[in-house]
């Protein structure tokens, strides 16, 4: 063990390494003013796609619905017609599929999924539980299961924000003085204003609301959809700019994961490293994306989040095959994600140690901290039901990851802060900050000076932590009209 | 078991099985929760499920006590129906049975209140466990007076661990007590002068320019978007407010600059929301503080400035929504007397009817949509204090219209807001604000001072680089 670093970073932060609560507190004031703006300028959305969005999503939803209904055997359709509130004529399906009840009746009474399971009740046990989770498991076990699941991600999607953002959308006018903001528009637009929150979260992180924008899903095609939806006012870009890998750079960096930390200096892809070390393949060449490549990302991932053997089962099983649609690989079972985890740890022996020493801190202290000094405190070590220790020890594990990745995000939001305001605005470019998804940035460029902010960002970002990190800090940044991946 | 066994009480439908209290007669200490789960059901003794294993193995020995030697009951006595929460009837119903008999039988010192359900036994002064959790109060419940603990729920720890640290501090808090009466919980008794700034005099005599402050807690008020005040308290005990667009406050800006630049800090709470106004204000090139954050960074405090109040110096506030509600419902209630009125007069409707000889009846009256709809508000608004009036306005006018009629006649719908309150009590509330947020300020300084101290310097983390 060696002694405390006190080097100093923008703003007179530093990376103590011991908890340093007069060090978070200069942190998390630092980026208060960018925030502040943020959210009093808001981000512009395009109605027109929105509601393009919202009507397709309709389309799709009474397709599934009526696909979900055909499986509602003839003899039962009586049964359902009078349990459904149909309200108007047109509306023949005989289902609402987001009854809870009439779900529970359709899946596991007439269609009998996951009879051979154990199956989780609600709160209270009244019936068994139509979640999110347990519908993830069911998925293979029936094809009306995927389209339950397909279905409530459009219904979400479509109230939450095709429906709700023009609707909450307020008018920024054309011209000087912008009696919204105060600000000079090149065209009028309409924006949502989200409120950005950094006082909720045990990590660190910020969290949004009114809306919510951290929650769009990023990997599916209605999550692109609706992201889309947010675009560049008149005569503007988006420059997005994002940390890439950061988690797993940090998990290289604090526990010192030699390995990872070659391939991160090598700028190798550091899942395909894991699948070759893990499967014994020498060629890159030779690793299959679906049986090499998927569990070794998802383990990369989880054992940030602490995540247990049956954790990644159902993950492979649901992330991987389930939304693609193909049958679970004989191979792919408990047993061998237990094997492969072993493996990984075998891969990476210094992730055990760092695990160790968390878990060290919980119990001793009772806290844990990262880089900077911010602490999470960990009571549930002190509980006498194992799951609840494993719960709070997992935590443990991944507050210092997440934490110092949420830290280095407000270290940078503050510092593009001040660079957009000595330097940029002062030769009549127009740059503002829009918004903060994890350990992404958006700003809104003049259209003739995107590329440079993107590539002065893209730096900051890659030298936030000035050379005090083993492993070289990645970001990617885009150019965009609209806000997409 | 303490006191006679009482049959089944009026509310009890008589399904499951009565759980009686389970203790000594002779206990210091009686434990009120809330219901049995299925596992008391199954037993028939309180606590033994797994909230009980944790109340009984976790938090009863952080307090230095053993199960058997505390008397442990519940609010109700019997489990409600797929373990839900009984309902507040049922709760009182249950607990007036059975409980004056447990009280006088076993006479306990202390009586812990666990959780809503059991805090809700004490209606006069209602417990607000968010404030309140872990400090005593003297209280009376149902003939027995002595010190009451409210305290959260053993079962709550299991399913939102986030409350699991203030959970154990406030059981660790009571084993202070009970050992030695030691008393670790603050106590205001401090005088207070809140003022609000009228003359020039009264400012100078307040912000002096022959001393250097340190720090000055500031807080700001608007009201329906615009401007409504400033205050300031640069020692504790002390507040001033200047209302916006008042003579002195370009004199209370002008100090407040001349201080930063001699180092003074602004202490803020919540500073996003006062930030704005103090930059509209041309207060610039401070240093600040922010007290909401700062009980963030702790991670075992609350974060609303009534809540740390009471837990850190033992001020009971009032909050905002609190203060404004009243007075500003009242304006709404005008409001809506005046739109009923003229509603009535001009919208009603006058059908001429006729007899079947054709003799001319009483015309028949049919009031417009929007009296019956603003009545309707009116009279939940004077019956139902929680009934949102705002909110309900919006939602039931919307597809009638005809508000902007009435807004362009009577002024808009007065908004909920600190305009509306007494000056009185306008000052009491903004001066105490920037007060109690100095003195926040002070004490969390000395608490955050205090974590992590005791880490071993062989426990930072090690420099590993590559």
């Amino acid at each position: 063990m060696c002694g405390r670093r006190t080097s100093m970073l923008f703003g007179g932060v530093s990376l103590p390494g011991r908890p340093d609560l007069e060090n978070v507190r200069r942190l998390d004031l630092l980026p208060t003013r960018s925030i502040l703006e943020m959210m009093r300028y808001g981000i512009a959305i395009d109605v027109d796609h929105l509601h393009e969005v919202s009507k397709r999503l309709s389309a799709e939803m009474d397709e599934l619905r009526a696909e979900i209904c055909s499986y509602i055997p003839p003899e039962k359709l009586d049964e359902f017609i009078g349990r459904s509130n149909l309200d108007s004529d047109e509306d023949y399906l005989p289902m609402n599929v987001e009854s809870t009840h009439q779900l529970c009746a359709l899946l596991f009474d007439v269609l009998g999924v996951g009879k051979s399971k154990v199956l989780k009740r609600t709160k209270g046990g009244g019936r068994v539980s139509t979640g999110r989770r347990q519908m993830e498991q069911l998925r293979l076990e029936h094809p009306v299961v995927g389209k339950v699941l397909a279905y409530r991600e459009r219904a979400k999607l479509k109230g939450t924000y095709a429906d709700k953002l023009p609707r909450i959308a307020v008018a920024h006018l054309g011209g000087r003085d912008c009696p919204r903001c105060g600000l000079t528009h090149d065209g009028p637009t309409m924006r949502v204003h989200t409120q950005i929150l950094s006082t909720r979260t045990s990590t660190g992180r910020y969290a949004s609301k009114d809306p919510n924008l951290q929650n769009i899903p990023i990997r599916s095609q209605h999550g692109q959809d609706i992201r889309r939806g947010f675009v560049a006012s008149p005569g503007t870009m988006i420059v997005g700019v994002d940390f890439s890998q950061i988690e797993l750079r940090m998990l290289a960096h604090l526990a010192g994961v030699e390995r990872m930390k070659q391939a991160f200096r090598d700028d190798k892809d550091i899942h395909t490293e894991t699948a070759m070390m893990a499967f014994g393949i020498t060629d890159p060449d030779k690793v299959d994306k679906l049986i090499h490549r998927a569990p070794s990302k998802n383990v990369n991932f989880a054992v940030v989040f602490g995540e247990t053997a049956l954790g990644l089962y159902e993950q492979l099983v649901s992330d991987n095959y389930g939304k693609a649609g193909i049958a679970v690989p004989d191979w792919l079972t408990l047993e061998w994600c237990e094997e492969f985890l072993q493996k990984w740890f075998g891969i990476y022996p210094e992730v055990v140690r760092y695990m160790e020493e968390q878990r060290y801190r919980a119990c001793r202290y009772g806290l844990v901290w990262d880089l900077f000094g911010r602490i999470r405190r960990v009571p549930e070590v002190r509980s006498v039901h194992n799951r609840v220790v494993a719960a709070g020890l997992r935590q443990a594990g991944n507050m210092p990851i997440q934490g110092t990745a949420a830290e280095l995000m407000k270290l940078v939001i503050a510092e593009v802060q001040e660079w957009v305001e000595t330097e940029v605005r002062v030769q009549g470019v127009w740059c503002q900050p829009l918004m903060t998804v994890h350990d992404e940035l958006l700003l809104e460029v003049d259209e003739d000076w995107a590329e440079v902010v993107r590539e002065v960002v893209v730096g900051m970002f890659e030298n936030v932590l000035r050379g005090e990190c083993s492993v070289p800090i990645k970001a990617d940044g885009k150019v965009m009209e609209r806000w997409e991946k | 078991m303490g006191g006679e066994r009482r049959g089944r009480c009026p509310s009890c439908k008589g399904t499951n099985r009565i759980v009686y209290g389970d203790g000594p007669r002779t206990a210091r200490v009686m434990c009120i929760g809330e219901a049995p789960g299925q596992f008391e059901d199954r037993v028939g003794k309180p606590f033994i499920g797994p909230a009980g294993d944790e109340f009984n193995q976790n938090y009863l020995q952080l307090a230095g006590l053993h199960r058997d030697e505390v008397y442990v009951t519940n609010t109700r006595k019997c489990r409600p129906g797929l373990n839900r929460k009984p309902t507040t009837k049922e709760a009182w119903d249950c607990a007036s049975h059975h409980l004056p008999d447990e009280l006088a039988s076993v006479c306990p010192e202390i009586v812990v209140l666990m959780g809503a359900t059991a805090c809700g036994l004490i209606p006069d002064d209602p417990i607000d466990l968010e404030v309140e959790h872990g400090i005593p109060r003297p209280a009376a419940l149902f003939g027995w007076v002595g010190w009451v603990v409210p305290m959260y729920h053993p079962a709550l720890g299991l399913h939102n661990t986030s409350y699991m640290t203030e959970m154990l501090e406030d059981w660790e808090g009571l084993r202070e007590w009970l050992v030695d009466g030691g008393w670790r919980w603050a106590v205001d008794v401090r005088a207070h002068d809140y003022r609000l700034v009228e003359r020039e005099t009264d400012l100078r005599e307040y912000c002096r320019m022959d001393r250097s402050y340190q720090y000055c807690a500031v807080d700001t008020e608007t009201h329906d978007g615009m401007s409504y005040s400033i205050q300031i308290s640069h020692t504790v005990g002390t507040g001033r407010m200047v209302k916006i667009g008042h003579a002195v406050l370009g004199d209370l800006v002008w100090w407040m600059n001349e201080q930063i630049k001699d180092g003074m800090e602004l202490i803020l709470h919540n500073g996003p929301a006062d930030l704005p106004m103090l930059d509209r204000l041309y207060v610039r090139g401070f240093k600040w503080r922010d007290t909401m954050q700062e009980a963030y960074q702790m991670g075992n405090l609350p974060q609303s400035l009534k809540a740390l109040s009471y837990r850190l110096l033992g001020r009971r506030r009032r909050s905002w929504e609190e203060t404004v509600s009243g007075p500003s419902r009242e304006k709404v209630c005008e409001w809506l007397m005046n739109a009923i009125d003229h509603a009535a007069r001009h919208w009603t409707t006058k059908t001429e009817r006729r007899g079947k000889k054709g003799n001319r009846l009483k015309p028949k009256v049919t009031p417009s949509v929007m009296e019956v709809v603003l009545s309707s508000v009116l009279k939940h608004t004077l019956r139902n204090e929680t009934y949102d009036v705002w909110d309900k306005l919006q939602e039931r006018t919307e597809k009638i219209g005809g508000l902007e009629t009435l807004s362009e006649i009577f002024g808009p719908v007065p908004t909920k807001g600190i305009a509306h309150v007494s000056m009185k009590s306008a000052v009491e509330y903004g001066c105490s604000d920037a007060d109690d947020t100095l003195a926040v300020a002070i004490r969390l300084e000395e608490l955050r001072r205090g974590v992590g101290a005791d880490v071993r310097e062989e426990d930072f983390d090690a420099v590993r680089r590559g």
